[in-house]
C-alpha cells in the first residue's frame, strides 16, 4: 500500500466502511478503484478491500463453530459480535462489501454495530438498468429479475429449503427500494450515497467527493490513475482473461455491458412499468428521471 | 456406574449418554469425564487468556459459549456441559461433537484431520477440505459409484501403525452427517439409516454407518487435499512436494489455531511431517464455480483410477 495512505487508514483501524448496494450497482467497480487508489493497481481477482459480511469463514473462524449449525435468525444475532471482534485487530479502516439490506436482527439490534461503523457508501444505480444486468448475474431472465427486484423479502444466495451451506449466508436485501431506504434511511451510520450514474458521468469528481468524506486526503494523479486501471473495457479484458471468482458460477460474465441507460434496449414497455409502478418514490427520491412510456 | 463412551482412541466417562453414541455401562477409570454443571465465561483481562465473543482460550483451558444453546468448559480430563433454558440436548451435542470434541483431543495429542475417508479395495483415501470444500459429497458419490467403503465423513484420526510401519484409520465416529442436498447419494443403501437432524432447525441429518464401515484399520493409499479458491473453473492438480506438504497438513488440523495455545506444536509437527514423509499427497484446486459432475470425475479418473 502506498505510505500516503497507509498511514491515513492507520489512523481509523478499529473502523469499518460498509460499502453497501444492490447488487449490479457498481459495488465490485468502486471496490476496484480503492484498490487501484491505495495500491496504484488492481488485479480483479486479487481486490485489496476486505471481503464480505456474508462471508461464513469469517464468521467461524471467531466464533469457534461452525455457522452451518445455525439457522438464519440466528447467525443474525452473532453478526455484530463476530465483526466487533474482528475489527479489534485490524490494523487500518476496513471496506466491507454488503448485499445484505441494513436490518436488525430479532431482538430489534442492528446487525452492522454503530460503534465499529465508520461509514456507509451507499452505491445505488436506476433499478431499470440493474434489471438486466442481475437477470445475467442470476442467470435468470429478465421477468424473473424484476419479480426479485420487486419482492419485499428478496433474498441473495438463499438456498432451497433453508438450507445454508454456502460460502455466503444468506442475505436478505427486501425489494430494490427497500433495500435503498433501509440504509438511506437508517440514522445510526453516516450515509453517502454514490449514484452509479454520476461514476460514469464525472467519475473523478464523485470518487474524490466519496473518499473525501471518509476523512480521507488523496492526491489528483492517484484519483486519475485509479479511474484509469479500472475502466469497464480493462475491468471486462481481465476478467476475459483470467475469469472472475465473484462471479456467480451459472452467469455467463460478470462485467457484461456497465451502460447507463441501455434498459430502452432490453426491456418492454410493461417490464419497465412494473418497475416504475413499484420504484417510482425511491427513484424520485434519488434524482432518477422517471420516463414517459 | 457410568456410560463409558469410546470415540477417536480416548475413553469418555459421563453420568449421561453421549447422544447416540455407542456407550457400555462401568466403574472404569477414563481419559476424560464428562459431567453437568454450571458455568461462568471467565472474568475478562486474565492474563494468559485469549478472549473471543463466544470462548476463551489459555494454556489449559477452554471455554465455550453456544448462544442460546450450552456453555462448556475443558480442561485436558474434563468437560463440563451447561445446558442453557430453552435448548434441547439434541442441540447441545451438535456443537459438542462439532467443536468441543475436537478441542478435547486436541488438548489430548489426537490431531484430527478435517476430511472424509473412505476405502477402496482395502486402501484408504482420504479428502482434505475445510467446511464446504465438497469432502461428504465425493464420499458419498464414491460410494454408490466405486463401491467404496465409507471410512470416515468428516473427522479423521490417522495412527501410526510402528509394527506394520505405516499409517492407517480406523472409523472412530460411527456417523455420517449429511447436508439433504447430497443424502441423495446414500439413500439407496440399505445399511446406511437416517438417524435424525443434528438440530430440528437445520437440514443437516445424520446418518448411522456403523453397520459399513471396515472394522480392521486400512493403510492410507493417498491423502487428497481439495482447495477452493482457483480463478478457474477447470479443476487442477498440483504436485506437493518436501516441506509443501508438510505445511499444507498442517493447515488442514482441525482447529489448528488451538495448538500454539495449549502448547502441542511440538508434537503436532513431528506427527504431521512424518506423515508427509511416507504418505503420497495430491493437492487439487477447484472454484466456487467447479460444477459438482465435473470435480468428482476429475478426482475419480486422475487420481482414483491411476491409483487402483
Amino acid at each position: 500500500m502506498k505510505n500516503f495512505y497507509k498511514s491515513q487508514l492507520e489512523q481509523q483501524k478499529g473502523k469499518i466502511v460498509w460499502m453497501a448496494s444492490y447488487p449490479k450497482s457498481g459495488n465490485t467497480w468502486f471496490r476496484a478503484l480503492l484498490s487501484a487508489l491505495f495500491y496504484g493497481d488492481v488485479d480483479i481477482n486479487k481486490m485489496k478491500t476486505d471481503g464480505i459480511f456474508s462471508s461464513r469463514y469469517l464468521f467461524d473462524s471467531i466464533a469457534d463453530f461452525d455457522g452451518r449449525l445455525f439457522d438464519e435468525e440466528e447467525i443474525r444475532e452473532q453478526q455484530a459480535s463476530i465483526y466487533s471482534h474482528h475489527v479489534k485487530f485490524s490494523q487500518r479502516l476496513e471496506f466491507t462489501k454488503v448485499h445484505d439490506a441494513y436490518i436488525l436482527d430479532r431482538n430489534n439490534k442492528p446487525i452492522f454495530p454503530k460503534d465499529i461503523s465508520h461509514k456507509v457508501i451507499y452505491l445505488v444505480r436506476n433499478p431499470l438498468d440493474v434489471v438486466a444486468s442481475f437477470a445475467n448475474h442470476m442467470n435468470t431472465d429478465i421477468d424473473r429479475s424484476i419479480k426479485t427486484m420487486n419482492s419485499d423479502m428478496a433474498y441473495l444466495a438463499a438456498q432451497k429449503n433453508g438450507l445454508n451451506i454456502n460460502n455466503q449466508f444468506p442475505q436478505l436485501m427486501y425489494s430494490w427500494s427497500g433495500h435503498v431506504n433501509s440504509w438511506i434511511n437508517q440514522k445510526n451510520i453516516p450515509v453517502e450515497i454514490v449514484r452509479y450514474e454520476d461514476m460514469k458521468r464525472a467519475p473523478h469528481k464523485t470518487f474524490s467527493r466519496v473518499i473525501k468524506s471518509l476523512g480521507i486526503k488523496t492526491k489528483r494523479t492517484d484519483i486519475s490513475n485509479a479511474i484509469d486501471k479500472t475502466q469497464f473495457d480493462k475491468m471486462q479484458k481481465m476478467e476475459k482473461k483470467k475469469g472472475f471468482k465473484e462471479k456467480n458460477a451459472a452467469s455467463k460474465a460478470f462485467f457484461r455491458k456497465g451502460k447507463s441507460g441501455g434498459w430502452i434496449d432490453e426491456l418492454n414497455k410493461e417490464q419497465a412499468l412494473q418497475i416504475i409502478n413499484k420504484h417510482r418514490k425511491t427513484m424520485t427520491k434519488l434524482n432518477y428521471k422517471i420516463p414517459k412510456l | 456406574m457410568n456410560f463409558i463412551t469410546e470415540l477417536y482412541d480416548l475413553k469418555f466417562s459421563s453420568t449421561f449418554p453421549l447422544a447416540k453414541m455407542p456407550c457400555k455401562k462401568s466403574k472404569e477409570a477414563a481419559d476424560v469425564y464428562v459431567k453437568k454443571g454450571r458455568l461462568k465465561r471467565p472474568k475478562d483481562g486474565k492474563k494468559g487468556f485469549f478472549y473471543k465473543p463466544f470462548s476463551v482460550i489459555s494454556k489449559d483451558s477452554y471455554f465455550l459459549e453456544v448462544p442460546k444453546i450450552a456453555k462448556f468448559k475443558l480442561t485436558k480430563d474434563q468437560i463440563i456441559i451447561h445446558k442453557l433454558r430453552g435448548s434441547t440436548w439434541q442441540d447441545v451435542f451438535a456443537f459438542f461433537f462439532d467443536t468441543v470434541l475436537i478441542v478435547i483431543l486436541l488438548m489430548n495429542e489426537k490431531f484430527i484431520i478435517h476430511a472424509s475417508a473412505i476405502s477402496i479395495n482395502k486402501k484408504a483415501y482420504l479428502f482434505c477440505a475445510n467446511s464446504g470444500g465438497g469432502k461428504s459429497l465425493l464420499a458419498a458419490n464414491f460410494m454408490k459409484t466405486k463401491k467404496a467403503k465409507i471410512i470416515e465423513d468428516d473427522k479423521c484420526l490417522i495412527q501410526y501403525n510402528t509394527r506394520r510401519k505405516r499409517f492407517e484409520i480406523k472409523n472412530c465416529y460411527p456417523f455420517m452427517e449429511l447436508w439433504s442436498t447430497d443424502s441423495k447419494y446414500i439413500k439407496d443403501n440399505n445399511k446406511i439409516k437416517p438417524v435424525r437432524r443434528i438440530r430440528s432447525n437445520i437440514q443437516k441429518i445424520q446418518f448411522d454407518i456403523g453397520q459399513v464401515v471396515p472394522k480392521q484399520y486400512t493403510p492410507i493409499e493417498k491423502l487428497i487435499l481439495v482447495q477452493i479458491g482457483n480463478e478457474e473453473t477447470k479443476v487442477e492438480q498440483e504436485e506437493i512436494k518436501g516441506f509443501q506438504k508438510t505445511k499444507i497438513l498442517l493447515a488442514h488440523i482441525q482447529f489448528e489455531y488451538f495448538i500454539a495455545f495449549f502448547q502441542k506444536s511440538k508434537p503436532q509437527f513431528t506427527f504431521i511431517s512424518s506423515l508427509a514423509s511416507q504418505v503420497s499427497i495430491a493437492h487439487v484446486k477447484r472454484s466456487n464455480l467447479t460444477k459438482a459432475d465435473d470435480f468428482i470425475k476429475f478426482i475419480d479418473e486422475e487420481l482414483l483410477q491411476k491409483s487402483t
